[in-house]
């Protein structure tokens, strides 16, 4: 009879399983070791809410893809994650601190142990290839200039631009810019590394480069990655999972496959890259016919 | 009406907002701590564009005022047979008036847009924001050694445009016009005092380099980063820092000569 009881809880658990698959519940106990703990997030801009209400956690280790349409707030959530930008309510713990609580002192330490690639590379114009993989290294550690060389050419040389060191960033194309970017953002090996729309703009050599870099260098460091994207092969290929942003939460969340096998529309639309949808393609506007039949009146 | 009456208290907040910004940026990069090891060559990088950079305009603006001035000056005096005080009064306007004030007013255009300009871009193309995500504050590393190294340049160059304003003056008198170069040279010795006029016109100097640099880094880094809001930013540099030292001129010289 024990047996029949068991039987009866496993079927209940994966019919909860099937009929509720972002049920945060029971996503929750799935990571056994979380570096990033969002609680309760909410922020706006002015009079437009971003975020409502939002929990997210980041498993250590793992590379985890923030994806959604443009205008979601993707940006604003590594932002707020970096201290950048401070939420109206909520928490987000990085190993048990509270991010939006520290002291101007204390946000600079924790950044330390943070890297972040932008979207536009944000290399500094004043310096050479060399110089802005150096940087880090300069301010943040006492390490002989020969040491540090070495570095900055190990740093360099993994994202094949040993050879640029000299140039300045106005003579690099958009792809290798990225490139020294993430040079210079993992030239403390940092605990967690974001990027921003790492594949946007980039033809697709150099898209295939960069997915490499990134998948290769969480497998050699056991880095936490963080990557905002709406490009969404690229990303599917490299997460281990993902989260979907619409509309001021999150709509749907899963590994790579469940969510292409999910099939509420919002998701599908979404994955599929459908015009219409719950997301609609027109602007919300009047009547079509009364709207062109107004400018006959004259 | 009420609207008009809303609308003015909006502006008028959102003016006293932007100016509590403006000084709590300032207290933040003024009390950065300085590590003076990284902060020396900065600094004198900054020195270089603003000041040294700023000397070619500063120079030539100083002679010609100073032809100008002993032009002028002359041609009044001589109807009254003092051409010999065309001296004494190039020196005085440069020193006590036009070198503080039109170096501030071209050291605004020169130098204070280019400040603004050039962080603006950096707001603009994210380095700003990586320098923070760096674990690096740029207040004090991007705003902190260009607001002292405009602080330092402008009394400096105020000087050298007085030098160079006295000397064309008496290029003009002298050289052109004939003035008798003992008489130029003595009435102007007599008539300049070290407390009175060189040094109340370097406090002038003083205070409109700190006010010019102030506004000009204010706004590059509150400024809406885009193309449109660069080049806005620049021209408010350009009118607000002009205005205030026009306005703070008149100030200081009620303050320092009003009960001559």
């Amino acid at each position: 009879m024990p047996d029949f009881r068991a039987l009866l809880t496993g079927v209940q658990a994966a019919l909860r399983a099937v009929l509720e698959p972002t049920d945060s519940e029971s996503q929750m106990t799935q990571f056994d070791d979380i570096v990033i703990d969002i609680k309760g997030l909410s922020f706006s801009r002015g009079d437009r809410p971003i975020y409502r209400n939002v929990d997210i956690q980041i498993p250590r280790g793992k590379i985890t893809a923030i994806m959604g349409p443009s205008g979601t707030g993707k940006t604003t959530l590594l932002k707020l994650i970096g201290g950048q930008l401070k939420p109206d309510s909520g928490e987000i713990l990085l190993d048990g601190q509270d991010i939006p609580r520290l002291g101007r002192r204390e946000l600079f330490r924790v950044r330390e142990r943070m890297g972040m690639l932008f979207q536009s590379g944000a290399l500094f114009t004043d310096m050479t290839v060399f110089e802005n993989v150096a940087f880090p290294l300069r301010v943040h550690t006492e390490l002989p200039e020969e040491m540090i060389r070495d570095i900055v050419l190990m740093k360099l040389h993994a994202v094949g631009l040993r050879g640029a060191r000299d140039l300045m960033p106005s003579e690099l194309s958009g792809g290798m810019a990225r490139r020294v970017a993430l040079a210079r953002a993992v030239a403390l090996d940092p605990d967690i590394l974001m990027y921003d729309e790492p594949f946007t703009g980039q033809d697709p050599i150099a898209m295939g480069v960069l997915v490499n870099l990134i998948r290769q260098l969480n497998e050699a460091t056991d880095h936490t990655s963080i990557i905002v994207s709406h490009d969404i092969q690229e990303t599917l290929g490299i997460a281990d999972y993902i989260y979907l942003i619409a509309e001021g939460g999150v709509v749907a969340q899963g590994t790579p496959k469940q969510l292409a096998e999910a099939d509420s529309p919002q998701v599908r639309q979404f994955m599929q890259g459908l015009p219409d949808g719950p997301v609609p393609f027109h602007f919300p506007a009047g009547d079509y016919d009364d709207d062109l039949m107004q400018g006959r009146k004259g | 009406m009420i609207e008009l009456i809303a609308a003015t208290g909006r502006y008028g907040l959102g003016r006293l907002a932007a100016f509590g910004r403006a000084g709590v940026m300032l207290m933040q990069a003024l009390l950065a701590r300085p590590a003076p090891m990284q902060m020396l060559p900065l600094l004198v990088r900054q020195i270089y564009f603003v000041g040294v950079q700023s000397l070619i305009i500063i120079m030539v603006s100083g002679l010609f005022i100073g032809m100008v001035l002993g032009l002028q000056g002359y041609t009044i005096l001589v109807d009254y047979g003092s051409e010999q005080a065309v001296g004494q009064m190039v020196a005085l306007s440069l020193v006590r008036e036009l070198a503080p004030v039109v170096a501030a007013l071209l050291f605004a255009g020169r130098a204070g847009s280019a400040l603004t300009a050039e962080i603006g871009l950096m707001k603009a193309t994210e380095q700003l924001a990586s320098l923070e995500m760096i674990g690096v504050d740029p207040l004090r590393r991007i705003i902190a050694p260009r607001f002292w190294a405009g602080f330092i340049s402008l009394p400096l160059l105020a000087a050298v445009f007085a030098v160079v304003g006295v000397w064309g003056g008496a290029m003009v008198g002298i050289e052109w016009l004939g003035i008798y170069e003992g008489a130029f040279w003595a009435n102007m010795q007599n008539s300049v005092d070290f407390s009175e006029d060189v040094l109340n016109g370097s406090i002038k100097a003083m205070v409109f380099g700190f006010v010019v640099t102030w506004v000009a880094v204010f706004q590059g880094y509150d400024c809406v980063p885009t193309s449109e809001g660069i080049s806005q930013a620049t021209t408010r540099t350009v009118v607000y820092s002009s205005l205030a030292v026009l306005g703070l001129d008149f100030v200081l010289t009620a303050l320092m000569f009003g009960d001559l």
